[in-house]
């Protein structure tokens, strides 16, 4: 009887965290909350970051936002679709080294910190980030 | 007037070699963008006139104009595609990118 009790309380308790393994890495990331904050701390890190800053002098913050949101959205299994250009084309005139790519990604893995996001989310989102840099960086 | 205009300006273009990238062709004035800015700083029109620019840069652009008399306001625009504004009337205008905030031209439309 005991056993049977206890096998309930298993079962009972089982699909909570089933429900959350199977939640997108966009909901675990905040969803549209969570990722316009991140987007927004990390925008904010690269423009005062003296390794990259230069680099983002000339670039209206408020629209990078907007595209990186439904960039990370879309890649993350969110409802968006990205409309920016690719990463290759977009970047192709900028002449970009891996230590900068390197050094943007940081950023973001600290605004992340900041925000509570734990490790191994985030490292699911610097997987799906890290392949950009053969399209971002040029040396 | 427009011819006066086109003459003008393909004299200036004839005298300053770094205005070679405006250009007046059948009465609309054309201005480049390139290195996430405008080739010229200022122009001067006349009323009725269209600037057609240019996207021959890297980037895309999203230009604009904003003033109580004349509004304009474009979709993003690739590499190799063009955007016509066509200033109707007289004023000092300011023509920006969304994208790109140190992007300005100024336009006397007279």
């Amino acid at each position: 009887m005991k056993r049977a009790l206890a096998i309930v309380m298993v079962l009972a308790l089982w699909p909570l965290p089933r429900a959350h393994a199977d939640e997108t890495l966009y909901l675990r990331l905040g969803g549209k909350t969570g990722v316009a904050h991140i987007v927004a701390e990390s925008v904010s890190l690269w423009m005062a970051d003296p390794r990259v800053a230069s680099d983002f002098g000339n670039i209206n913050p408020d629209h990078l936002k907007m595209r990186l949101e439904e960039q990370i959205c879309q890649i993350t299994g969110g409802p968006c679709v990205y409309r920016g250009r690719p990463m290759k084309a977009a970047h192709a005139a900028l002449n970009l080294t891996q230590a900068k790519f390197n050094a943007v990604a940081e950023d973001v893995q600290t605004a992340m910190d900041h925000a509570g996001i734990p490790y191994r989310t985030q490292n699911q989102l610097m997987a799906l980030l890290a392949p950009m840099q053969r399209d971002i960086a040029v040396r | 007037m427009q011819i006066r205009k086109i003459s003008r300006v393909l004299a200036m273009t004839a005298v300053l070699p770094a205005a070679a990238a405006v250009a007046a062709v059948g009465g609309i004035v054309t201005v480049s963008q390139q290195n996430r800015a405008f080739a010229v700083s200022n122009e001067r029109i006349a009323h009725g006139q269209t600037i057609r620019f240019d996207n021959d840069d890297q980037f895309r652009h999203q230009i604009y104009v904003e003033s109580p008399s004349f509004n304009f306001e474009s979709d993003e625009a690739d590499p190799g595609t063009t955007v016509d504004i066509l200033f109707a009337k007289a004023g000092v205008f300011q023509v920006r990118c969304h994208i790109h905030p140190k992007m300005l031209l100024t336009v006397d439309v007279n």
